[in-house]
């Protein structure tokens, strides 16, 4: 009768509560042999589910993981799930680092300046490290208070450090000094002519300030250390752009400093709504990330989705957006960039209109703005600041430009081996002619070209300036007119290649057209195994993969993958006057951009706003 | 529950109109002008009205039930035996059968006309990827991408039907009953009412917004898959006159390669293929997502990806069944039949038993 | 092992490159382009297959302008074969050709008269099936033997001979003495119960000016289309001729008709669109020419009448309009008075042409090429009922009324014609 029973149940219709999900549950098999592997002590502090799945395969091997010496064979696991959690238990990450910095975390500035002294001297290797210079001044007050400061030589501005240390050495009339405990505070406050003032009493926050670029104060009997801001450094001013060039627009690029790109950001934007926040990212090279954006029009869980994925990265260092680009983006193994990065200001700056959130990396002129879509991609300020008849007719080019550039080698391939039918008797006789002498096949004869004019486009990066013209001249005239008349290619497949190679120069966003790039060889391997069904195959799965794609939540082909409210501006641009909304897939606060009647002289005589 | 994205209406009805698409682009229009001769665009029109009211019928069925697709419901009016068996016999079985069928219907269109020397194992393999592809990555992913292609699909039809007009008879269009009125209407309505669409708009119904929306997307896109249907055919009959019709293998192809705009624009057959294997490959995938789904829903299993490759794999095997060409067209005329179940008796039967529970309960309270 | 994954599926990916060239694919310098293809009545076999092949390297020319002197080959190389059907045919010749032989490029067609005597209905069939064929290659018939044609027509002023046939078409449009035909529709009109299929003539003409037939001065005709293909007198180095139509009964050749009548018979079908007659001036008469440049105004009219005891009547109204273009004597014909005149004159003089083709296609040929049956199909609503009519055994017994309405609408350059002095 069980059985029976059993069997009814098996087949009887069940609500299905289970609303979370699969879990496979450990059977006894399982649980003996994650015995007898022993408790590794990472794998405690691993979380609820999933865990027998990670245990029990570890068992079933026949040889134990390699145990290094921080234990980082749990690595993996804490990554896939410590996207969340700002981890408090990972002593591996630091591990590298001498013990001494350990402690620096634990240190705090004591009332002894002679302590404070040997501190500094072995947190940063003093004599030997010539860099941090650590000045003796006694405070002009009444009695003279003795202190140092220690500074990064380099990093300061001398001037203003100048006069830092004449207000605090030299007085007229010398003030009396309070009491033990605010000494700092009067300092800071009284004494201190520095433009940025803190009292600080970690270790840690003042290597950190000192580091880059901060003076910081000892002063006897104070268990505070007082910080002030004289950065000043080498760095490049603002310049033009290098890659994002237009016609017309503002001609300013963004430089490696990043107050000085926060400035170009606010210099667009003058709102008091345009929040900075600052990140710190790296544990040995605790850059500085700055997420910018309109506090009531961005998506307030955009912003802490962005917050929350820089605050999770767990590495070494961070030199460059590029970097940070790679930790934070959607799907690493598509192909497609899914983040954008720009050196125009005014771009940054009308993707913060929209709803965006820019991200400024500490040392890098690329700032990073998210969410974006494709065809966000392949837009310049070209068509916003110029007329609309314009920019319709460079974006129509750029989308034929965009299909070029990927599909030519693919299409010509499949239609000279497959497709013969296709093309004009006349052309077809022609193309048949100049592969004569050719004695390549077709494809190998794609390939080679495809191949060099690849490596010439590389060669043309890296060459210095000055003949950097000469080689272009040297590459396009010579390599491509020798080989055509040494019969190794046809003149047609030139002219193909150089066509393609000019169709991936049209597309403004770099990575996106690199991406485009490798797709070609796909395609061309595909055009040339079957033909154009080969082609529709590898369109087929482009598209199905590229629609499938999200940046941070923003689907990645909005508004046309999914039909969202059509925009005034993705491939046809309207007259500015139609722009009534903004793309509504960044589901900013405010959707309305500008009222349906924006030309107020349109319908008043004297002009619209005075009436 | 299994977790299907969701999409709005107007990516529905592209979706599956393209999809209904994909039989004009194979033999189906040579066996309507084999069934009706010159009055082969009257064909449809029995099947549009028949499909029009097998949608209404699902409608009624869901306002019953609403948020949940056919499957449940089936299960909740028949009872778990009969309704599994029902589900598992009819629409996972339909959606397999059609799979496998298209799925070996256009390799052989490929083979017969670009790639004659490839095996056809090669090409159904390489649909059979694509399709699990698309299964796999979701109803969502097929959506969008149905919405990226459909205005090329639309523009190649376009071309097609416009750059045929020098070659236009009007005369071919009559006698204008054709072989008959019975023979139109009925015979035609057979043929042309058996639209896996319909089953499969019931299945993804949670993923089309729910049941408010279910009714207008099928009129719609039963509109516009029947009325693209209709143009393809008085296309075909005015270019070649019916008995040539007749004898085309694969006539929308035909009526590519007769393309001819002067010295240089000529048979442009290599652009229907493209738009032709992208329709496919979204068919098929739709069929693979539409079985997956339904097994996974009549077994009560969480997730439908797992069920894909098996699926697939069977779908692939089903299809290279039959012995050649002409047996597997000559199944087709049998499939249309099958799916007629799926389609309109089951609603009815639905309906049915609704209506004795109904009745039952009435009487027993 | 997550590279290790990745490096597997992109070397997957790019793997597919080996494949390449197993589905199928052929190089372009791998293929022999057939473009023009000619079929003849075979003495011990059942036909002649000639093929004439495209010669890429001198239609391309030399690459590079390297200097030296150019090729000078012919663009066409043309073989042939006695075999039982174009497809063996096509076999046996890719064991003396080194490339494949391939029809897609295959713009022409060519038919000799004698086995389009005996019926084409078999080598059709064939053709429809093949893959490569294309539907809108043009087909002719050939007054002797195609072979002799393939291998004699050098078109001077054409590097590349398909062009030479695709502009044949465009030409038939411009004075209507060959009507161009497409496989398909020949094809269709083989099988269609409505009409019967014809085709363009083409011949070779070895001779120069002897062929000419006496002029209207010396008892002649002055048509300028009386001549069949391979006998009008033209010299020079331009000897592929092309006039006249081949008129099918079913899918065997019944007879042929003249250049002249062929544009009575696409005014009938309501396709002609321009060409030059000469008439006889209604005043002074013979010798006394007049030329009217003349196209069709719109399409004409057809009247159909079934009566009870199956016999069938079929009005035709033809609308042309004509520019006046030549006159031998100095009459004022562009003047009110006289121009309804030569109007007159011109739609009796197409009339009688019209109703002599018609009768000899009833009479000599019987079979209803100008396509009557479209008309009367309007009368019959199913298919089977149209299938018993019958009606291409009974077009004989059709009772056809022509009636034409001409107008002359512009007169050149010269608005009025003052009379020469008198010598």
């Amino acid at each position: 009768m069980s059985t029976l029973k059993h069997l009814l149940k098996l087949i009887s219709y069940q609500e299905n509560t289970d609303r979370e999900g699969f879990i496979l549950e450990e059977t006894a098999n399982d649980r003996q042999t994650a015995q007898k592997s022993g408790p590794s002590s990472e794998s405690q502090a691993a979380p609820e589910h999933g865990d027998n799945k990670e245990k029990a395969p570890a068992g079933r091997r026949s040889f134990k993981k390699p145990v290094r010496p921080s234990g980082k064979a749990n690595d993996k696991t804490k990554k896939r799930k410590d996207s969340g959690r700002s981890g408090e238990e990972n002593p591996d990450q630091e591990s590298g680092q001498a013990n001494g910095i350990k402690q620096a975390e634990e240190l705090s500035v004591s009332a002894s300046l002679a302590e404070n002294r040997e501190i500094v001297g072995k947190l940063y290797g003093l004599p030997e490290n010539k860099d941090i210079i650590v000045r003796d001044i006694a405070i002009g007050t009444d009695p003279v208070i003795e202190g140092f400061a220690i500074f990064i030589d380099g990093l300061v501005d001398k001037s203003v450090q100048d006069l830092l240390f004449q207000a605090l050495m030299l007085f007229a009339a010398r003030p009396v000094p309070p009491g033990k405990g605010k000494l700092a505070s009067y300092v800071k406050e009284r004494l201190l002519p520095g433009n940025q003032v803190s009292v600080r009493t970690q270790f840690r926050d003042i290597l950190d300030a000192v580091n880059y670029g901060d003076t910081a104060l000892f002063l006897e009997g104070c268990a505070e250390a007082v910080l002030v801001e004289t950065k000043g450094w080498e760095h490049r001013g603002v310049d033009r752009p290098t890659v994002e060039q237009v016609v017309r627009g503002p001609q300013e690029a963004f430089s490696e400093t990043l107050r000085a790109n926060t400035a170009l950001i606010r210099k667009l934007i003058k709102n008091e709504n345009l929040t900075t926040e600052f990140l710190q990212v790296g544990a040995r090279n605790r850059v500085h990330v700055a997420v910018m954006y309109l506090r009531d029009l961005a998506n307030p869980a955009l912003v802490a989705e962005v917050k929350r994925r820089i605050n999770s990265i767990k590495t070494d260092h961070i030199i460059d957006s590029g970097v940070l680009e790679e930790f934070i983006q959607d799907n690493p193994y598509n192909l497609n960039p899914t983040v954008m990065a720009t050196e125009r200001p005014d771009r940054v700056a009308a993707g913060i209109f929209n709803g965006r959130v820019a991200i400024i990396v500490d040392g890098s002129p690329f700032v990073l703005l998210v969410p974006v879509t494709m065809y966000e991609m392949l837009h310049t300020g070209e068509e916003l600041y110029s007329r609309w008849q314009l920019g319709t007719f460079i974006r129509y080019l750029r989308a034929l430009a965009f299909n070029l550039s990927f599909l030519l080698p693919g299409l010509y391939l499949s239609v000279v081996l497959f497709h013969h039918e296709m093309i004009p008797t006349e052309l077809l006789l022609a193309i048949a002619g100049n592969r004569e002498r050719v004695p390549f096949p077709s494809i190998v004869e794609v390939l080679l070209m495809e191949i060099s004019f690849e490596l010439i486009r590389e060669a043309g990066l890296r060459i210095p300036g000055v003949i950097g013209s000469t080689i272009g001249i040297v590459g396009a005239l010579i390599l491509g007119q020798a080989a055509v008349q040494a019969n190794i290619v046809s003149p047609i497949l030139v002219i193909l290649v150089a066509v393609t190679g000019l169709a991936g120069f049209a597309i403004p966003y770099y990575s996106l057209a690199f991406a485009l790039r490798i797709y070609r060889f796909f395609y061309i391997s595909l055009g040339a195994a079957l033909g154009f069904f080969g082609i529709a195959i590898g369109l087929f799965t482009q598209i199905i993969l590229t629609a499938n794609l999200k940046s941070f939540g923003v689907p990645y082909l909005a508004p046309i993958g999914p039909r969202t409210v059509t925009g005034a501006d993705i491939v046809t641009r309207l007259p500015v006057f139609f722009h009534k909304k903004r793309p509504d897939y960044l589901n900013p606060q405010d959707i309305k951009r500008q009222p349906d009647v924006s030309r107020g002289w349109i319908g008043h005589k004297t002009g619209g706003k005075d009436d | 529950m299994i977790k299907e994205g969701t999409f709005g209406p107007a990516e529905a009805i592209v979706l599956l109109a393209l999809s209904s698409l994909s039989r004009g682009f194979l033999s189906y229009p040579r066996s309507l002008v084999e069934i009706a001769g010159p009055a082969a665009w009257m064909t449809p029109l029995g099947g549009l009205a028949v499909a029009l009211v097998g949608v209404y019928l699902i409608s009624l069925v869901f306002k019953r039930n609403p948020g949940y697709t056919i499957i449940e419901t089936t299960e909740q009016a028949f009872g778990p035996f009969i309704g599994t068996a029902l589900n598992v016999l009819i629409v996972v079985s339909a959606f397999e059968m059609v799979g496998a069928l298209f799925l070996r219907e256009f390799s052989e269109a490929m083979l017969t006309t670009t790639l004659r020397f490839a095996p056809i194992s090669i090409i159904d393999f390489s649909f059979l990827t694509m399709g699990l592809l698309g299964a796999y990555l979701g109803i969502e992913a097929l959506a969008r991408t149905a919405r990226l292609i459909y205005l090329y699909v639309l523009a190649g039809l376009l071309i097609t039907v416009l750059s045929l007009i020098p070659f236009w008879n009007f005369y071919n269009l009559l006698p204008l009953l054709g072989k008959g009125v019975s023979r139109d209407f009925l015979h035609g309505t057979y043929a042309t009412a058996g639209i896996a669409e319909v089953i499969l708009a019931a299945v993804i119904v949670q993923a089309m917004g729910g049941v408010k929306n279910f009714a207008r997307i099928g009129y719609i896109s039963m509109l516009i898959s029947f009325g693209i249907l209709i143009v393809l055919l008085v296309t075909l009959v005015l270019t070649y006159n019916w008995p040539i019709s007749e004898e085309f293998t694969l006539p929308f192809l035909r009526l590519y390669r007769t393309i001819y705009l002067g010295r240089f624009f000529q048979r442009p057959e290599a652009v229907f293929i493209l738009i032709w294997s992208v329709v496919g490959a979204l068919k098929i995938s739709l069929m693979l997502y539409g079985a997956a789904v339904s097994l996974a829903r009549s077994l009560k299993l969480p997730e439908y990806r797992p069920l894909i490759w098996p699926l697939g794999l069977v779908m692939y095997i089903i299809g290279l069944l039959p012995l050649d060409m002409p047996a597997a067209v000559n199944l087709d005329v049998y499939l249309r039949g099958f799916v007629l179940i799926p389609d309109y008796l089951l609603p009815l039967l639905i309906l049915a038993a609704y209506w004795l529970k109904g009745r039952g309960k009435c009487a027993g309270s | 092992m997550r590279a290790a994954r990745l490096c597997a599926l992109f070397l997957t990916a790019l793997s597919v490159l080996l494949l390449t060239g197993c589905f199928g694919s052929r190089e372009t310098d791998e293929t022999a382009y057939v473009l023009a293809i000619g079929f003849d009545k075979g003495e011990k076999d059942n036909m002649v297959v000639t093929v004439s092949i495209a010669n890429p390297k001198v239609i391309a020319g030399t690459a590079g302008g390297a200097g030296g002197t150019k090729e000078v080959g012919s663009n066409v190389l043309v073989l042939s074969v006695e075999t039982y059907g174009p497809l063996t045919g096509l076999e046996q010749l890719n064991t003396v050709t080194s490339r494949h032989l391939s029809l897609l490029h295959t713009k022409a067609y060519i038919f000799s008269e004698e086995l389009a005597k005996e019926g084409l209905a078999d080598w059709f069939s064939t053709m429809s099936r093949y893959y490569e064929l294309r539907a809108t290659s043009f087909i002719f018939v050939c007054r002797g033997k195609a072979k002799d044609f393939l291998e004699k027509n050098q078109p001077p002023l054409e590097l590349s001979p398909t062009k030479q046939y695709e502009l044949i078409g465009s030409l038939s449009r411009a004075h209507g003495l060959y009507k161009n035909t497409m496989f398909m529709n020949f094809y269709q009109d083989v099988k269609s119960w409505s009409i019967e299929p014809s085709l363009p003539l083409v011949a070779i003409h070895e001779g120069g000016l002897e062929t000419a037939k006496p002029g209207v001065k010396k008892g002649g005709g002055y048509e300028p289309g009386r001549y069949f293909a391979g006998e009008v007198p033209v010299s020079g180095a331009n000897k592929a001729q092309i006039m006249g139509t081949a008129v099918f009964r079913g899918s065997k050749m019944a007879g042929t008709i003249s250049g002249e009548e062929t544009r009575y018979y696409l005014m009938l079908r309501g396709e002609f669109e321009n060409g030059f007659f000469n008439f006889v001036d209604p005043i002074i008469h013979e010798p006394a020419l007049i030329g009217f440049a003349v196209r069709q105004a719109r399409s004409p009219k057809y009247a159909t009448h079934i009566n009870e005891d199956g016999t069938t009547t079929i009005d035709v109204d033809i609308y042309l309009e004509a520019d006046l273009s030549a006159m031998l004597k100095d009459i004022n014909y562009e003047s009110p008075e006289l121009k309804p005149v030569i109007e007159e004159a011109f739609s009796t003089y197409i009339r009688h042409g019209c109703q002599n083709l018609i009768k000899r296609t009833q009479e000599e040929f019987k079979t209803d090429v100008f396509g009557f049956g479209f008309h009367l199909k309007r009368h019959f609503w199913t298919v089977q009922t149209w299938h018993d009519f019958n009606w291409l055994e009974r077009y004989p017994e059709a009772q056809v009324n022509v009636t034409v309405h001409t107008r002359v609408r512009r007169t050149g350059l010269m608005l009025k014609t003052s009379p020469s002095k008198e010598d």
